[in-house]
């Protein structure tokens, strides 16, 4: 039996990674081999997860990106603020420019394999309790909502502030003024209920919103060249069905104006000024020069 | 093979071995008996990520502003406090003990700590003005529990961990609970006080109004620190225990009760109680992960559908067994063992995370004054004297008054949600 | 046994201090990291990043240790704590019931904490954390990790201690009750 650990509810409509994983394990289903979904948090967290596959106790798991970022940083090219410009190109860096090969040449010693990268929605904007922000001026005065200290070296970078709160806190650091926004997708603050505080949002574009799916080593090792074949083939149909799913994933800003958030598109210039403030993620620990390279050449333009 | 882990482990548990051990060592034994054996290669990964969680800082923390609380002589400026404020009234010292723990409620997130410090110093004022000593280890006993209901809260902060609740928001919750269970209590107190002629604090026993306050106030800038600081976002739960302790030591030098010795025995205490609630959680990670295995959630949720249970009939049926492991267990122990198998199945019948965390709390406290285990009644019992059986018995009617109260708050999520969605948190 | 249990319990006695040393340090730094989040968003108008998981660490050490202690001093909740006053023959086989389970449940931990699944040292739970670094702080994951099987082989210390003096005709006593 293949188990796959989810880390999103089993929704079809709402959760990219879920389309992603149940046209993977329908895929093999159908194919003879036996795969089992296992609800989100029931085998574990995010790390323990991780752990699992690594030792080969647990087959497929769908993660974050930063889970395999703790064994090498070269996955954080897909963080990088302004380097991509749709989720084609994000798949011909993979694909076309070997990115996965050589993400995968660094933690499949570890005994974990990235199998794909998965688009859960709509590129990372900007939302906020305050003002619309219709350019980097703004941002003056945003206390941001960070994850980590390059995304708060970002937020400086714009003239704006960051504050590590943690998820389940967010509701009221944003009520309260702790932290006056977040980057996120732009089903987040429908799917949490936070529209009732979040008043603004901006089109920013900033990154596409991935997750990665990641699979036992020495599992994928141990198939059979049948099987491994057919796994292979679920990742596609997994691949295709997860990007035609995010083609239908543009009504999203129409429900945020309907619960009451305010939308701004950025103009082109305003996308410029916000692209050239950006530099600084380009220069963090983050992730290196040479790595970033790697990610340019992959691109191909 | 599988039938010989429960009896394995009845053995282990009667050979007094702590209940932790016992758990941790029949889940090993039952990962070889279901021919899961290689699975325990993650085991210690699975105990580091169960304790290496955000929400649970705040426990030790709390904790410890708890324990320089009592050894800083805060209990006896609240006493007097309670006593100026309610000492009057026919049955007065009875409400005083209901008041005080609510005071003492806003800076220590623990029923037992109360239980104790109520005991030693209350209870005898009580005998010595014309109360049975039954009588006052009961009420004692009874009003307790208000501690971890009302913020800061042990057990909600255990639930926020183990749920993936915002503690912020399960603290709001508790505020209105705590306060009417404090209510209720002054109500049945008062009806005592009639039949069975409770005197009144005379007046020439009264503390001075306006000294007194003026004593109390660094006692009562605690909750209002921590609560105020909560709630209005100056500070995370964590952030708002760390502060509690710095106020406590403070409180304690203003008190001049805390002493060098008594900051390092509460450190010492700190480690060893945060250490025990540790080792249950980290058992509990093992056996958690079998029942993943075996897909116990599923099977559940399974059956609550197939037994036509419905939301409300699961509800009940929730209550009826935290009350129980309640009574025989320690609170940790069922919040770790039965929170992740029993909650998921509640919220995907459309109960609110938080209103479940306030209602399950609640179902804990209570066997926390019922026999056969009840841990409340364990103190008062062994510091007053009073034995551990008429203790029983005499609460049984404040018992009772709580699980009318219980009733009403499962009832009415509304008085537990009013304050979450005030602030802000959605749900409900 | 005697001549064992001399030995063993001493080491004990110094693990528990040890161990208690370190448990109220890490507890320490826990409230001083907290404390100076506070201080740091407010007065200063700088919101450190590396002070909330440094204290989650933090508590992580504490835990453990704690746990270690509690155990030595049998502060863990016990649902028959009557079966520990038993002495004389019963009293040791119940000795050795308690020291079985102490093992069944540390030794998998310690075990798996030094190898995985196929006997490969290097592969074993904190051969994997020195692979990995910390969120914030700029070190490896094993720094927090060896925490959990280090509490685990103290607590068996503790566990063969207790036994050999029980064994050798003596009750264990509390580590708490003989300074104090
Ligand atoms: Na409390
Ligand atoms: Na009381």
């Amino acid at each position: 039996e293949i188990k796959i650990a989810l880390d999103s509810p089993a929704d079809l409509e709402g959760s990219g990674s879920y389309v992603w994983a149940n046209a993977f394990s329908t895929y093999l289903n159908e194919h003879g081999l036996e795969a089992e979904e296992y609800q989100r948090g029931a085998l574990g967290g995010d790390d323990e997860l991780f752990d699992q596959v690594s030792q080969g106790l647990l087959e497929v798991s769908m993660s974050p990106l930063g889970i395999v970022g703790s064994i090498d940083k070269l996955i954080y090219g897909m963080r990088l603020p302004y380097f991509f410009e749709s989720m084609e190109e994000v798949d011909r860096a993979l694909y076309e420019g070997g990115m996965l090969e050589k993400i995968n040449a660094a933690t499949t010693p570890e005994g974990v394999r990235v199998l794909a990268v998965d688009s859960v929605g709509p590129d990372l904007g900007i939302f906020n309790t305050k003002k619309p922000v219709t350019s980097v001026a703004d941002m003056e005065g945003l206390r941001m909502r960070a994850l980590d200290e390059s995304q708060i070296a970002l937020y400086e970078a714009w003239g704006a502030s960051g504050t590590i709160v943690s998820w389940a806190e967010v509701p009221n650091a944003l009520q309260t003024g702790v932290a006056d926004g977040y980057l996120n997708p732009s089903f987040v603050p429908l799917l949490f209920g936070h529209t009732d505080f979040i008043k603004h949002f901006t089109t920013a574009n900033i990154t596409p919103s991935l997750r990665i799916a990641i699979a036992s080593e020495d599992w994928y090792q141990g198939l059979s060249d049948e099987d491994r074949a057919i796994v292979d083939d679920a990742v596609k149909a997994a691949d295709a069905a997860n990007r035609e799913w995010l083609k239908g994933q543009d009504g999203v800003i129409a429900k945020l104006e309907e619960a009451g958030v305010a939308v701004v598109e950025l103009s082109d210039e305003a996308r410029a000024e916000f692209r050239e403030a950006s530099q600084v993620a380009y220069e963090s620990d983050l992730i290196s020069k040479e790595q970033i390279a790697e990610w340019e050449a992959a691109k191909g333009n | 093979m599988i039938a010989l882990v429960p009896i394995a482990a009845l053995v282990l548990l009667l050979s007094g071995l702590a209940i932790a051990y016992v758990i941790g060592g029949s889940a090993v034994l039952a990962y070889v008996a279901m021919d899961h054996t290689r699975y325990l290669a993650i085991l210690p990964q699975q105990i580091f990520s169960k304790i290496d969680v955000f929400a649970l800082m705040a426990m030790p923390l709390f904790i410890l502003a708890g324990e320089l609380m009592n050894r800083g002589g805060i209990t006896a400026a609240l006493i007097n406090l309670s006593m100026a404020m309610v000492g009057r009234l026919r049955g007065g010292l009875g409400h005083v003990n209901v008041l005080t723990s609510v005071f003492f409620a806003g800076i220590s997130g623990s029923a037992v700590a109360d239980a104790a410090a109520l005991s030693n110093t209350l209870v005898p004022e009580m005998q010595r003005r014309g109360y049975t000593l039954t009588y006052a280890s009961t009420i004692t006993a009874a009003s307790s529990i208000i501690g971890p209901i009302v913020p800061p809260s042990i057990i909600l902060i255990f639930y926020g961990a183990l749920m993936g609740t915002s503690v912020t928001a399960l603290f709001l919750a508790g505020i209105l609970p705590g306060l009417l269970l404090a209510a209720a209590l002054i109500a049945l107190n008062a009806i005592y006080a009639a039949r069975q002629q409770h005197p009144r604090v005379e007046r020439e026993d009264m503390p001075p109004l306006l000294p007194t306050i003026a004593r109390s106030l660094p006692a009562l800038s605690l909750p209002i620190i921590i609560l105020g600081g909560i709630v209005l976002g100056w500070m995370t739960p964590t952030e708002a225990a760390a502060v509690a302790v710095f106020v406590a030591m403070g409180a304690g030098w203003f008190y001049s009760g805390l002493t060098l010795r008594g900051i390092a025995e509460s450190l010492q205490r700190t480690a060893m109680l945060s250490g025990s609630i540790f080792i249950i959680i980290c058992a509990v990670s093992a056996l958690g992960h079998l029942g993943a295995l075996e897909r116990l959630p599923e099977s559940i949720s399974a059956a609550v559908t197939s037994l036509g249970l419905g939301p409300v009939g699961y509800m009940l049926v929730l209550n009826v067994i935290f009350i129980v492991a309640g009574m025989v267990l320690d609170i940790p122990v069922a919040l770790a063992l039965l929170v992740p198998l029993l909650a998921p199945v509640a919220l995907a019948n459309g109960a609110d995370p938080v209103h479940l965390g306030i209602v399950l709390c609640f179902n804990l406290c209570i066997g926390l004054v019922s026999p056969p285990m009840g841990g409340c009644l364990l103190v008062v019992s062994a510091v007053t004297g009073v034995s551990y059986w008429t203790l029983a018995r005499a609460i049984l009617p404040f018992v009772l008054v709580e699980i009318v109260v219980l009733g009403i708050l499962i009832a009415f999520p509304q008085i537990s949600l009013f304050l979450p969605q005030y602030f802000g948190f959605a749900g409900g | 046994m005697g001549t064992l249990a001399r030995p063993l319990d001493a080491l004990s006695l110094f693990l528990f201090r040890l161990a208690l040393i370190g448990a109220v340090a890490a507890v320490l730094v826990m409230v001083f990291s907290a404390g100076w989040q506070v201080i740091a968003r407010y007065a200063l108008n700088a919101p450190p990043i590396w002070t909330e998981e440094l204290a989650r660490r933090a508590m992580v050490w504490a835990g453990m240790l704690g746990a270690s202690c509690a155990f030595r001093a049998q502060a863990d909740p016990v649902l028959f704590p009557k079966a520990r006053d038993v002495t004389g023959a019963a009293g040791n086989a119940l000795a050795l019931v308690r020291l079985v389970g102490v093992i069944l449940f540390s030794a998998p931990v310690i075990w798996f904490s030094l190898f995985d699944g196929r006997m490969n040292i290097a592969r074993g739970f904190l051969g994997r954390s020195a692979m990995r670094q910390a969120e914030m702080l700029d070190v490896p994951m094993i720094w927090f990790t060896v925490a959990v099987p280090l509490a685990f082989v103290i607590i068996i210390i503790h566990a063969l201690s207790e036994t050999a003096t029980r064994l050798s005709g003596q009750m264990p006593v509390s580590p708490l009750k003989s300074e104090g």
